[in-house]
């Protein structure tokens, strides 16, 4: 009887602590690289983005959004890069250079899981 | 104060040690790869070694600290969660403490008034910034899981739509974000405001607490102020978890800061109070049942002793005792 209980016990006790272990060590049982998935993303077509490229990868969606206000908002459709050149604050004008939404922007929204909801009123092109 | 001051410096300069490092000295691939490999190996080998330490650990008798009534005569009402008399009911106590902390929920707050008067209240905020912390936690770890596997799984996209459901600020806001600073905030203030909380609080429960806000901080910060790229963030990670450590260029070093004092926090885990993660299943006086007047429960290790009953005694001197005319139970 005391015997069953202890082995009871055990089992309940390295039942829970596989479980853990199994949480711990998730990611590490997951298949999947780093590099093939998201390196596919095609080549811009234009010569010189409005930023440099450190700065469009970490705050993209911040030129976005407030391209979106003063467009829609204020009505100021022409965004001046501190060089001076002009860009139309339009979406065309990203994927003008950047063509193919498909790569330019669902590569990497599905990798890093983010949910851009661009789309929700543009219609994909 | 010495005790709440000892933890926030050693907090701030875990902080500053890899910002310096990676910034100034290049040590990326130490921050980025050795000490994280370092760490989980640590926190899983020390998480198990307690486990399994706690579990060889002998618990001969019954010690369930009970608040309700035991099982009695049939008529009188067994309290089946404060006082449980079987396996699933010493389960489902166990359970409803981890989910809900329920025994927090009975905190008290004693206050005295002036004149020799002594008020005990109930006191439920505790309770509520516990439970606030513990669960937004638990759904900020789980949401990084984004960042470790490459096809991000489902549950995680479930997660972030729930967490940012809102669906203000760019990026998305999340709601864990602002109830965990809430929760440890609230943890903090209430150990250094209450005299009676100051005398009894140590520098190991202000350390977490420290640690866990300053990962938030620099967490959040990284989100939506000063920014990383994300992308090399997780192939950093991927790599890591598939064993072919690469660094990649260009990951900002406040990310190695909040990396870095993710893994004291892994290195300090199993070798500190944080462990109740585990012992909250372990704890003899929780999760065992009340029945130590249903059952005997006999101490496994008790040495064999010689006894000798009365009815050998009797055996042994009955006839003198007859003969002295002493009572007998057996002629």
């Amino acid at each position: 009887m005391r015997r069953m209980m202890k082995i009871k016990e055990q089992i309940l006790i390295f039942g829970g602590l596989a479980l853990f272990l199994f949480v711990a060590t998730y990611a590490f049982w997951q298949e999947g690289e780093a590099k093939k998935i998201r390196r596919q993303v095609a080549k811009s077509a234009g010569e010189e983005c409005i930023e440099s490229r450190e700065y469009m990868r970490e705050n993209h969606m911040l030129v976005l959004d407030e391209w979106r206000h003063s467009a829609v908002r204020e009505g100021d459709r022409i965004h001046v890069t501190p060089d001076g050149r002009e860009f139309e604050k339009n979406m065309s004008t990203c994927l003008g250079c950047h063509t193919g939404k498909q790569f330019f922007c669902y590569n990497c929204h599905q990798y890093a899981s983010v949910k851009p909801n661009c789309w929700g009123c543009h219609q994909a092109q | 104060m010495k005790k709440a001051f000892m933890p926030l410096i050693a907090v701030v300069l875990l902080a500053v040690i890899p910002y310096v490092a990676v910034q100034f000295a290049g040590l990326g691939f130490l921050f980025g790869v050795i000490i994280p490999y370092a760490a989980i190996a640590v926190f899983i080998g020390g998480f198990v070694y307690r486990v399994v330490d706690w579990a060889r650990s002998p618990v001969p008798f019954r010690i369930p600290t009970t608040c309700g009534q035991e099982k009695s005569l049939d008529w009188i009402k067994q309290d089946k969660l404060e006082s449980p008399s079987n396996f699933r009911q010493a389960a489902a106590r166990v359970l409803t403490e981890v989910f809900f902390f329920r025994s927090l929920f009975r905190n008290t707050k004693a206050e005295a008034h002036n004149g020799p008067k002594l008020a005990y209240g109930s006191s439920k905020w505790l309770w509520l910034a516990g439970l606030a912390f513990h669960w937004s936690m638990l759904v900020i770890v789980l949401r990084h899981y984004r960042f470790f596997i490459a096809k991000v799984p489902g549950f995680v996209q479930i997660l972030e739509g729930v967490d940012g459901f809102l669906d203000v600020t760019l990026p998305a806001f999340y709601l864990t974000n602002v109830i965990i600073l809430a929760a440890i905030t609230f943890l903090v203030v209430r150990r250094l405001l209450d005299a009676k909380m100051r005398l009894i609080s140590l520098p190991t429960d202000y350390f977490p607490l420290f640690l866990i806000l300053a990962i938030a901080v620099v967490g959040i910060f990284m989100r939506y102020i000063t920014k990383v790229d994300v992308m090399s963030v997780k192939d950093l990670m991927i790599n890591l978890v598939h064993f072919k450590p690469a660094l990649p260029e260009g990951i900002g070093a406040l990310f190695y800061v909040h990396l870095f004092l993710v893994c004291v926090l892994a290195i300090y885990f199993p070798f500190s109070k944080l462990m109740h993660m585990g012992g909250i299943f372990l704890s003899p006086t929780r999760n065992l049942s009340n029945d130590s007047r249903e059952k005997r429960h006999v101490n496994p290790w008790n040495p064999d002793v010689k006894t000798r009953t009365y009815a050998e005694y009797e055996d042994e001197f009955r006839d003198k005792m007859k003969k002295a005319n002493l009572p007998v139970e057996r002629k």
